[in-house]
């Protein structure tokens, strides 16, 4: 009897933890994997530049922030500041997660941009969309209807073992789509990403970005997927 | 330089002549609510149609050539009415189609009530492009001839296509575009006309809420108003500022009345939304999309909103627009000065 007494006690203990005891993970800039300008003339070099050195940092700066207020807000317990971070973190961090997929998904022409996928993703692009060019089309298509900023993406749903074009509002990341999809291939229809070169014709960055598009990066990834 | 006083909020006027639009024809008020004439594009198109020979060997041939030239007669404008104005008009089998140039020349111009007697009429409206009051290099060098052109000219003028568009087949066409903003917002699941719809208000809203030299400070009625409602002229400016730099992603700032608290409110929405479809009256509207500001400012968005507040908004815009928002607003009793 004690003893379930003690036990019933002891449950409705609140957790504590040290605050030092939970260590705050700050993300960083990953560098890109090429030179500002060796995506010209597809993307031109002030945009990289601007791309990565101001977006992309200001997402990284400002997710940081916001986790370091979340985690004070949690350690707190101050439960309607958490709810309230939410949308700075979706909205910062899935920045940074999709910039840093962008950034891997582009290649210069001479490092092998743009050259069509082969092996297994190639043949399951075949299956699920009928052909390569079917599949471009495609997400010129849902990019050009996307209205506002958002992503398009090429994505693998694990479950279903298929591919899908999706898109997503702002920076939401792919899975707040689905939580079984993994993003292979992202094109990010923000005005930032085009405006200087291409003005209002984001039909002709669509077009134009498949030339530099890394697909050995996106028949790994599926391939890993895919097991 | 030209400069014009803005419009009314509450307008549905087509078939203006704008620098961008190749509409060869006027338009006729017939009520505040009502614009005449279906004006099509000019002939060019449909001549070329008709340039293509055909084969007058055949009986079927003859034929094509006969309509082709009766096509070829007729000019663009097809003026129907209703015959007492009740707005559902019908079409009539005995309706004429007659030329530009001889429905210039006649009296009948203006003579809407009965033009052709005994004839049925019907009316359609759309929407076209209207200018903004002033040139498009008027803004230099906060906003350049550039970024107008491309927003104005394209943008904006997308919009109002694709608005056009739905509205052929659309159940909210006639409406006011007001009206069509609050209805299409359906609560918060908006239609598919409420992007397009909201975009050209707000974009209209937009120019005629900057003039060339605008900026400092307001005066008089207006100055108190915001002095009472954020403290301080540089509380407002604050405010403004905040929550332009809040928006995540594309959106609009807005300085807005509102009806049931009876003051000055700012407050930034997301995409094409705008305080209208909450109910309330909007003063000032700035768009936050990058195509408004990335040609001329990249990605510095505070030296935008900055420039804006200082150096472009009309704050004469500002007056006529409270103005009118107190035919729908008590906002208290005016400071009479005793004699």
């Amino acid at each position: 009897m004690a003893l379930l007494r003690s036990i019933a006690i002891s449950s409705n203990k609140t957790i504590t933890l040290a605050p030092s005891a939970r260590a705050l993970t700050t993300t960083t800039l990953p560098p890109l994997p090429y030179s500002y300008d060796a995506l010209e003339p597809v993307i031109s070099g002030e945009i990289m530049m601007l791309h990565h050195q101001k977006h992309h940092q200001t997402y990284v700066t400002n997710y940081n922030s916001a986790l370091e207020l979340l985690h004070t807000a949690m350690d707190k317990g101050d439960v309607s500041a958490v709810v309230g971070l939410q949308s700075a973190v979706k909205f910062n961090g899935g920045g940074h997660i999709n910039h840093s997929i962008f950034w891997k998904n582009l290649r210069p022409v001479n490092a092998g941009g743009g050259e069509p996928p082969h092996k297994k993703l190639g043949w399951q692009i075949d299956t699920d969309f009928g052909s390569f060019n079917a599949l471009i089309s495609k997400m010129n298509a849902e990019g050009a209807a996307l209205q506002g900023s958002g992503w398009v993406w090429l994505a693998f749903d694990k479950e279903l073992k298929r591919l899908k074009v999706e898109t997503t509002a702002n920076q939401d990341p792919l899975v707040t789509k689905g939580a079984t999809l993994v993003p292979l291939l992202g094109i990010d229809v923000w005005e930032h990403a085009y405006y200087l070169q291409y003005k209002n014709v984001k039909l002709e960055y669509l077009k134009n970005i498949w030339k530099v598009i890394n697909w050995e990066y996106a028949g790994e990834v599926y391939e890993k997927e895919a097991q | 330089m030209i400069y014009r006083p803005p419009l009314m909020m509450d307008y549905s006027v087509a078939g203006v002549n704008t620098k961008l639009s190749t509409i060869a024809e006027i338009c006729y008020t017939i009520s505040s609510n009502f614009v005449v004439t279906e004006t099509l594009r000019t002939p060019s198109s449909k001549l070329l149609q008709a340039d293509t020979p055909t084969n007058t060997d055949t009986v079927e041939g003859k034929e094509i050539q006969k309509k082709k030239r009766e096509r070829e007669k007729e000019m663009v404008l097809q003026l129907v009415m209703a015959p007492n104005w009740c707005g559902c008009g019908v079409a009539s089998a005995n309706s004429t189609k007659i030329s530009t140039n001889a429905f210039k020349m006649s009296s009948n111009r203006f003579n809407f009530s009965k033009p052709y007697p005994g004839r049925a009429y019907r009316v359609t409206a759309y929407y076209s492009l209207t200018t903004p009051p002033y040139e498009l290099d008027a803004l230099e060098p906060y906003m350049s001839k550039r970024t107008v052109e491309i927003h104005w000219g394209k943008h904006h003028n997308e919009h109002v296509e694709r608005l056009n568009k739905h509205l052929k087949t659309s159940a909210f066409y006639g409406h006011t575009l007001e009206e069509m903003v609050k209805a299409t917002y359906n609560n918060g699941s908006p239609l598919v006309e409420f992007n397009d719809s909201s975009s050209v208000w707000s974009h209209d809203f937009f120019w005629e809420s900057m003039q060339p030299n605008g900026g400092s400070m307001p005066k008089g009625g207006v100055l108190d108003q915001i002095k009472k409602d954020f403290g301080t002229f540089t509380n407002f400016k604050d405010e403004f500022t905040f929550a332009a730099l809040s928006i995540f992603g594309p959106g609009w700032v807005w300085l807005y009345l509102k009806k049931n608290e009876r003051k000055l409110a700012v407050a930034p929405t997301q995409n094409a939304i705008s305080p209208l479809v909450w109910g309330d009256i909007p003063i000032i509207g700035l768009d936050m999309w990058e195509h408004a500001y990335y040609l001329d400012y990249k990605d510095d968005r505070s030296a935008y909103v900055n420039n804006f507040l200082d150096h472009l908004v009309s704050w004469h815009s500002v007056m006529v627009r409270m103005m009118r928002a107190e035919a729908f607003v008590n906002l208290g009793e005016p400071k009479i000065p005793v004699a």
